[in-house]
């Protein structure tokens, strides 16, 4: 197999540069003469970049068949998801989530059941083969490689990445617990562990082009608003609903957290304005009257809101919306809308917790990254059993598919912007000011900004109003 | 150690009964049933022996001696270290001498009882800087937290100390290594939470200054994600150790430290003015004087359900402080008059333990009768006051209200062991007496007489005036002039709510006469009310001071009168007492591995009858034993007795060559060497033999039980036999070979004949010859001094001790060969013979002589025995931790209880321990007492100091519950009951490098610790990863205060290291060495500020009046510190309130009597309701807000994140499996935390909110979390409609 570093050499040799995406795409290929083919198709740019792939198009979803035309909610409309109806959910759940991401990953290459390598080791010895597993258990050793338990519904296996491997380390210092991998390489002589070359992940497909919308339209997303908190940015508020006025926007996404929320933490009462529950939702219908009537408004519940914390939350349910605008949508958290074709996941983001605390490097001041890691993973929240609880049921509605235009998340209060194989993923703060609980952890959120984005060009723009 | 001719004989008689007894076991020994041929205890008289005996360096004692002469013992523990440094005690590498030099003076400094020395440091090692210099890395591990952190800083100066002498250059941290630190300790704290987190400027200031490195095995599961694979460093795992040591010890104590610094004039740590400068170590806290009389509120922000709350802070009708000591108090146990206890709903018993409001954090129950009892008010409308218990017995059912719960006995002592200023006490006769009070008043025309002639007035006849306002004084006197006549010489006054009112206010004992008020003395009243006896006004009302009311009370009396109220404490019900053996679970009778053949109970019976295979014998099974080979013949065998009569010894082989190498490490593999075989053992055989040569019909032994498997490093096995005379006598075998008792134990100073059971022929004959005021003893009722090193058992316990003594008997007679020892029939045979006693997590017994039994369920011993076995506690910050450790969720509880100790305020909690509330309030105190099943799996629990997590537990038929892990529980055994402690159960189950017992196999539940919070609590307060410690899970009772006895012969004789787990921690909690004098000046200096004189000065008084600080009057009061080095540091004790009974009151507390948790929050409501000084609407709502809600949220939340478990094997899982089944054997996996125990409180909870006046906020949490657990579960199906619903 082609090492990272001789791709690259091989195309400076033909005077090119290369984008990391195409290296990938060739690892993954392992075809030597690919470099060829696309220097030539490359010629007269000094880049290489994903579009010289030859074969390859960039593929735009150039229809969509919309019942509503301007707002949809493909998933995660009131009332779709349902309780735990027994332990056995749990099976079907991972499985689920196996059978999504695995068959992401199975197109591009063929694999084996992990219980024919338990079954007959001897047989493939020697020999490259591929499997596709969720991981069990993931630790560094003692001498500081990484030893991956991962399963399929036939069998586990203990799967070693070598900290020699550069190329694969540093993707496999990133995985997570619960992710659906794909790994090439080779059983030990025992038969007893696998040793790792290569490591695939869902991901979104190379040739992944966003579909625009063909009329003119701009979405505002914003989140966390935390009406109720002693800390909830009363003015900048005022500032944007002023602004809404004048603005063409013609929809309002609220990703979770509208209110702030009885007893999410010991002592939250004595941080709160509004103590009574059903208060904080009627002074945030309140807040929603006064805007535009005509922009349509999507809410999500977050983790400070009155639904259960384990997800896939439901909308909030009607006790407390009594007083919410006509125009107002609530949904669950997740959900996918569509804005006149435009597909937006929204996830309020609780997993962001986790996933900071196990890839390394990653901060809270930099959400968009972690945005390209639910991306590559397909997956919203990979670890079960941390910070994020979850409902199991039969089905997993955590896994990214179908693929979005836009992923809006938010929960952190830092805004991020990223754009990750045509996928825009946008973190949209907060409008409360720094709580003490923050200063502790030294956060320092960037309140008060709202994304609008113009669903013709997918480009974001950011207001402040603080 | 200076001490009396009769002292020096009573030391004599231990000695001589120990030598007897180490004379017997060393006989038994000899025979080579056991792993080594000698006894394994070693005998340490004082401190230095305990040293060399825990550690093992040769010669060392007489050194430490030397220096003590000289040099306070933190300079000594430095000190040591240039003997070492001058290779004195045989060391020969650097290391070496490094790594002996720690760990001596931190076992001098822990008094060498704690295991931190031993278990707290991993190693010592060279380090390379970048200029080519070597530095030194000191490893900690989890069990340093033991050692408090003071001794955890002076460590890391003792390394540097050495290092200077031996030339090694200072550690010259990189950058990267800084912020890896700052890093990491962080996340620890996030997992763990500190009891203090540096800042980052502190936390660099130290890490780039400080001249040793302080490294850490990795102890928690999560991995640092920032400052990853550096080079010095060998893990990435957080190190817990390293965080304590910086931030518990480096920081917080940082003053120590420069103290040591500057008295032995160490070079290199300049820097900690800085960093004291710099507000780095313990913030003050909110104990200082100014606030010290402002009601505190702390001992009732976590209220668990269940446990009343008696009074609130300050408030009238509370407990008025009584200032005394009684023989059964001080040493944080605080003195209540049994009518209180009764009076209380029987919820406070003897030994139980109370959370306070002042001057401690906690105190123990005892009883003492010579103090004031609560005063009440019946349904018949009467009020008075109960000083009597069988009187409180009888009225206990007619109380309407309790408008004063009495007084509450607390120790001068106490005020000094706590730093806490002195307060006003409620004036009382003692007190009386030294301001004038020539006798006792006959009556109240006395007492007025002698107020007159200048004495205040007698307390007897003092009301509470200070409680009501003038204003109300004056409508008293008003109406009682107004309406009131004096007919048969009792008052009478029309009963009017305000007049009524009034009365109760003040504690006027009245009662009701048709539809008046008749009040029976009343001269007194009337004087203080400004009336004549004509129930006129006097002139003296005219120029009145309308201020304040005491001023009021003495112009319109004219006699001078004091506060009755004095100041008034509050408390609520801590942890109920208990007393039982020690259980592992599953309870084993023999250390004997009998594996999976054995079944579910581990039993001889199954295993003999299994067959793996048709047409074969069976009776055979296969187990992992420690390989040993005979010295005489040369022949292998597992055996510690060779076949042909000689002792055997264990093989310890490379894993890897398998070559015999005789030593730890291979030296050519380089890899540790084991001692193991599997062996072929033909049990049935075996047992039917030993059954034959012990003469034991097969059917006298219905089950006898081994263990599962062995961990220690030798795996010695024990002979079949021991466990065959064990089940014969019902008793359990502890990991390490011994039986135990668990008691809880209270201090005795003091004690009666007639008490203990005990004939004053034979306690004549046991040296108590005279009583303590020098008279001969002839008669049951004389008040005898006890001696330091005598107990008081249980009599559950005693007659426990006796089923022990026919076991010992046995063995010696029919094992060993020798004759037997205690021929003991019944417990007061027993009287006179010696016990071993031994504190959870500590290494070292104390001897102990059994001097008689305690009708109360606890031990009483004498403060100094208590304090003995007491690891030290250095400026408060003792807390002991225990846990299994593998990660956090599997984390015995106990200790998140230690946890969670404030330790910047240090509370003597109870006997036994240093007790104080979290400091913040958030931290999960929830505890789950679960009632009966309906399938009686689980009986009623008791409750303990609420834990940051609960834990679940899911039985083989799927019942779940969660309960804190001190609870005792049953489990149902095919045919019998069971009783184990939660916590053993616990545990992480068939995982037995865990489990550092036998323990760890399970089969009847998992276990898992489910945090009962949000993230943000750092519930997480948990595994030190003394993981391996797991093992103090089961010797130690929760929280320490309760230790346990075992009888010396057994300890002697059974014990033996070898069976210890050989994981970090194993040795906590055993034996290792045992003290056979009590030096006062060498105990816990808790016990020296007990105070032993007869009465306190009028200063003693006057002080407490002016708030004084106990410092202050320390010439006033003679306390033990005062006597120490002279021999009347051990006698001569006196007290200042007598009491009749130590074991008066209620014996059981109702909380434990009490099943379900229903019914002990009805009756803890119920009591609220008619306490004046409770207020029961808060106490609901305490308990919604600190135990229910948080239960129910933490459940919730588990219930999204929980694990599963294999039926079978008992695997367990983060995570279904996506097979489905047991990936390992295929068995059924099932969730580990249900609906059921979701839902637990939830209709408990609303009907809270529905009956009491509980906040909207609160309502709407409950109501929120309703709505989100059926979100979460579906509505619940319709209820199946009964036939009654149609009539």
């Amino acid at each position: 197999m082609l090492a990272n570093a001789e791709i690259v050499r091989r195309f400076l040799e033909l005077k090119h540069q290369v984008h990391p995406e195409v290296v990938s795409y060739i690892r993954e290929q392992n075809d030597p003469t690919l470099i060829d083919r696309m220097a030539a198709a490359a010629a007269g740019t000094l880049v290489v970049s994903a579009e010289h792939i030859p074969g390859l198009k960039k593929v735009r979803d150039g229809t969509r068949f919309l019942v509503d035309p301007e707002l949809e909610v493909i998933m995660g409309s009131a009332g779709t998801t349902g309780s735990v109806s027994g332990h056995e959910d749990a099976v079907h759940y991972f499985r689920n989530r196996y059978n999504c991401l695995s068959s992401m990953i199975r197109s591009r290459m063929t694999t084996m059941p992990i219980e024919a390598l338990l079954k007959s080791p001897h047989r493939y010895r020697d020999e490259e083969c591929s499997i596709i597993g969720m991981v069990a258990d993931v630790r560094t050793t003692a001498k500081g490689h990484r030893l991956v338990e991962v399963e399929d519904p036939t069998g586990a296996i203990r799967v070693l990445f070598n900290k020699g491997r550069d190329e694969s380390f540093a993707e496999a210092e990133r995985i997570l617990p619960d992710e659906v991998l794909g790994v090439k390489g080779k059983l030990s002589s025992d038969g007893g562990l696998f040793f790792a070359e290569h490591l695939f992940r869902p991901d979104v497909p190379i040739n992944n082009a966003p579909f625009k919308s063909d009329r003119p339209g701009k979405a505002v997303l914003i989140s966390d608003v935390h009406v109720g908190s002693d800390t909830f940015l009363d003015e900048a508020w005022n500032r944007f609903a002023d602004w809404l006025q004048d603005s063409d926007a013609a929809y309002l996404l609220i990703a979770g957290d509208l209110v702030d929320g009885i007893g999410i933490y010991p002592g939250q009462d004595n941080e709160l304005t509004i103590k009574n529950i059903y208060e904080q939702y009627d002074v945030f219908a309140g807040m929603l009257r006064d805007l535009p009537s005509r922009i349509r408004i999507v809410a999500a519940p977050g983790n400070h809101d009155v639904v259960r914390m384990a997800e896939p939350q439901p909308a909030i349910p009607p006790e407390f919306t009594a007083k919410f605008p006509e125009n107002c949508t609530l949904v669950e958290n997740p959900c996918l809308l569509n804005l006149q074709g435009v597909r937006v996941l929204m996830y309020h983001g609780r997993s962001i917790d986790d996933m900071i605390g196990l890839i390394p490097g990653a901060s809270y001041e930099r959400p968009g990254e972690i945005m390209d890691e639910m991306l590559k993973r397909r997956l919203l929240a990979a670890p079960y059993g941390m910070r994020t609880p979850i409902a199991a049921m039969k089905t997993d509605r955590l896994v990214i598919d179908p693929l979005p235009e836009i992923l809006l998340t938010g929960h952190v209060h830092i805004c991020g912007i990223t754009r990750y194989r045509g996928v825009l993923g946008l973190n949209a703060g907060t409008w409360q000011a720094q709580t003490a609980f923050q200063k502790q952890m030294n956060i320092h959120p960037t309140p008060a900004r709202a994304f609008v984005v113009d669903l013709q060009t997918l480009q974001p723009e950011v207001i402040d109003f603080s | 150690m200076e001490v009396s001719p009769a002292t020096a004989r009573y030391f004599e008689e231990l000695m001589s009964g120990l030598e007897s007894a180490m004379r017997l076991a060393a006989a038994a020994r000899a025979r080579g049933l056991d792993p080594r041929t000698e006894v394994e205890i070693p005998v340490a008289s004082d401190l230095a022996d305990r040293v060399e005996a825990l550690l093992g360096y040769k010669g060392i004692a007489a050194r430490i001696r030397e220096l003590e002469q000289e040099m306070s013992r933190e300079e000594a523990a430095l000190r040591i270290g240039d003997d070492f440094a001058a290779r004195k005690f045989g060391e020969t590498t650097p290391e070496e001498i490094l790594d002996h030099a720690i760990r001596a003076a931190m076992a001098l400094l822990t008094e060498g009882v704690v295991a931190a020395p031993t278990e707290g440091i991993g190693k010592v090692s060279l380090g390379k800087n970048d200029d080519g210099t070597e530095y030194l890395k000191i490893y900690y591990a989890g069990p340093i937290r033991s050692a408090g952190g003071t001794a955890q800083a002076l460590s890391v100066l003792v390394g540097d100390y050495v290092r200077q002498t031996l030339g090694i250059n200072r550690y010259i941290p990189r950058p990267e290594e800084v912020e890896r630190y700052i890093e990491e300790i962080r996340q620890y704290n996030n997992i763990m939470s500190l009891q203090y987190l540096p800042s980052e400027k502190e936390l660099r200031m130290i890490i780039e200054n400080c001249p040793v490195c302080i490294d850490g095995e990795p102890t928690e599961q999560q991995e640092v994600s920032g400052y990853r694979n550096l080079e010095r460093v060998e893990t990435n795992t957080v190190r817990g150790g390293m965080a304590l040591v910086v931030a518990e010890g480096l920081a917080l104590k940082a003053p120590k430290v420069q103290k040591n610094v500057r008295k032995m004039k160490i070079q290199g740590w300049d820097w900690l003015e800085d960093l004291i400068g710099g507000g780095a170590s313990a913030k003050s806290d909110d104990d200082d004087a100014s606030s010290a009389i402002k009601p505190k509120d702390k001992y009732i922000r976590d209220l668990i359900g269940g446990r009343p709350v008696f009074s609130y802070p300050m408030r009238k009708g509370g407990f008025r402080l009584r200032l005394g000591r009684a023989r059964n108090t001080g040493f944080a146990a605080a003195g209540f008059n049994p009518a209180t206890l009764h009076i209380l709903g029987d919820f406070l018993a003897v030994g139980t333990q109370m959370k306070v409001e002042r001057p401690g954090k906690a105190a123990g129950v005892v009883p003492v009768d010579s103090i004031q009892g609560p005063t009440v008010k019946l349904r018949s409308g009467e009020v008075r006051r109960v000083d009597d218990a069988a009187e409180a017995r009888r009225l206990a059912g007619q109380v309407d209200e309790i408008l004063d719960v009495g007084e509450m006995l607390v120790s001068f002592g106490e005020f000094m062991e706590n730093n806490h200023p002195l307060m006003p006490p409620a004036y009382c006769e003692e007190w009386w007496m030294l301001e004038g009070g020539p006798r006792h008043p006959e009556n109240e025309l006395e007492a007025i007489e002698f107020a007159l002639d200048g004495a205040p007035l007698h307390p007897d006849y003092t009301y509470m005036w200070d409680d009501i306002a003038p204003a109300d004084i004056a409508r008293l006197a008003e109406a009682v002039s107004a309406d009131g006549t004096i007919e048969d010489g009792m008052l009478m006054i029309r009963n009017t709510p305000e007049t009524k009112a009034i009365l109760e206010e003040i504690l006027v004992p009245h009662h009701l006469s048709g539809d008046r008020l008749a009040i029976g003395e009343h001269l007194v009243l009337l004087a203080c009310l400004g009336l004549t006896l004509q129930l006129t006004k006097r002139p003296a009302w005219q120029d009145a001071p309308m201020e304040n009311p005491l001023d009021l009370v003495m112009h319109l009396s004219g006699f001078s009168v004091r506060s009755r109220a004095g100041t008034r404490i509050g408390g609520r019900m801590g942890r109920p007492g208990k007393s039982k053996p020690r259980e592992m679970r599953p309870p084993p009778h023999s250390l004997f591995p009998i594996g999976d053949d054995g079944g579910a109970r581990r039993s001889f019976q199954a295993a003999c009858s299994s067959k793996p295979r048709s047409n074969t014998d069976g009776g055979v099974i296969e187990a992992e034993v420690g390989e040993r080979q005979c010295p005489a013949c040369g022949a292998f065998t597992y055996k510690n007795l060779c076949e042909c009569g000689a002792h055997t010894n264990p093989v310890f082989r490379c894993p890897k060559c398998n070559k015999d190498v005789g030593q730890d490490v291979c030296p050519r593999c380089n890899v540790p060497t084991v001692c193991l075989q599997k062996v072929t053992i033909n049990v049935k055989a075996e047992y039917l033999a030993a059954m034959e040569s012990l003469g034991v019909r097969e059917s006298s032994v219905a089950l006898l039980k081994g263990v599962k498997g062995l961990i220690s490093r030798e795996r010695p096995v024990e002979p079949i036999e021991k466990g065959i005379l064990r089940a014969l006598q019902n008793l359990y075998v502890f990991k390490d070979g011994t039986v135990r008792y668990d008691m809880i134990d209270l201090p005795l100073t003091h004690f009666r004949p007639d008490e203990v059971g005990v004939p004053i022929e034979r306690l004549r004959e046991l040296g108590y010859t005279h009583d303590t005021y020098g008279r001969e003893l002839v008669s049951d009722d004389q008040v005898l001094e006890l001696r330091h090193q005598d107990i008081l058992v249980s009599q559950d316990c005693g007659e426990w001790l006796v089923r022990v003594a026919k076991f010992v008997d046995d063995l010696l007679v029919r094992i060993y060969g020798l004759e037997p020892f205690y021929r003991a029939e019944k417990p007061l045979d027993l009287v006179g013979h010696l016990l071993m006693g031994l504190a959870p997590h500590t290494s070292a017994g104390v001897l102990a002589r059994l001097i008689g039994f305690s009708k109360a369920p606890v031990g009483y011993g004498h403060p100094f025995f208590h304090a003995a076995k007491r690891r030290n506690c250095f400026a408060g910050d003792t807390e002991i931790t225990v846990s299994d450790g593998r990660q956090w969720t599997t984390v015995p509880i106990r200790q998140f209880v230690t946890e969670n100790f404030d330790l910047s305020k240090p509370g003597i909690d109870h006997v036994g321990t240093f007790y104080s509330d979290p400091r913040q309030p958030f931290y999960v105190r929830s505890i789950d007492p679960q009632g009966k099943t309906a399938l009686k799996k689980v009986t009623s629990v008791s409750v303990h100091r609420a834990p940051a997590h609960l834990v679940r537990f899911a039985t083989r038929r799927g019942k779940v519950l969660t309960v804190t892990p001190d609870h005792a529980m049953l489990v149902w055994d095919t045919d019998y009951l069971r009783k184990i402690k939660a916590l053993e159960v616990a545990v992480g189950d068939r995982v037995p490098v865990e489990e550092g017992g036998l323990v760890v196999a399970d089969e009847v539940v998992s276990r898992e610790t489910v945090q009962a919070l949000d993230d943000r609590v750092y519930c997480l307060t948990v595994a030190d990863n003394h993981t391996l410690v797991a093992n103090g899970v089961f010797c130690g009772q929760c929280d320490g205060d309760e230790d346990c006895v075992m009888l010396l012969l057994d300890g002697l004789i059974n014990f033996s290291r070898a069976y210890l787990p050989e994981t970090r921690g194993g040795t906590m909690d055993a034996p290792l060495v045992l003290t056979t004098r009590i030096d006062p000046s060498e105990v816990d200096k808790e016990s020296h500020n007990v105070d032993v004189c007869d009465r306190y000065p009028l200063e003693v008084y006057n002080g407490c009046l002016a708030y004084a600080h106990p410092k202050d009057l320390d010439e006033y009061v003679d306390r033990v510190e005062r006597r120490l080095g002279t021999p009347a540091q051990c006698e001569g004790f006196s007290f200042t309130h007598p009491t009749s009974n130590i074991s008066a009151g209620p014996l059981e507390s109702t909380y434990t009597k009490l099943g379900s948790m229903l019914d002990k929050l009805e009756a803890e409501l119920d009591l609220a309701k008619r306490i004046r000084a409770v207020d029961e609407d808060d106490v609901a709502e305490r308990v919604l807000n600190t135990h229910f809600i948080r239960d129910l949220q933490g459940n919730l939340n588990a219930f999204s994140k929980q694990k599963v478990r294999c039926m079978k094997c008992n695997a367990k899982y983060r995570r279904m499996p996506l097979a489905g089944k047991c990936t390992r054997c295929g068995g059924n996996v099932i969730p580990t935390v249900h609906e059921g125990s979701v839902k637990k409180y939830l209709e408990m909870s609303r009907n809270i909110c529905g009956t009491y006046a509980i906040t909207e906020y609160t309502k709407q949490r409950v109501e929120v979390l309703f709505m989100q657990i059926e979100s979460t579960f579906g509505e619940p199906p319709e209820k199946q409609l009964g036939l009654a619903d149609f009539m």
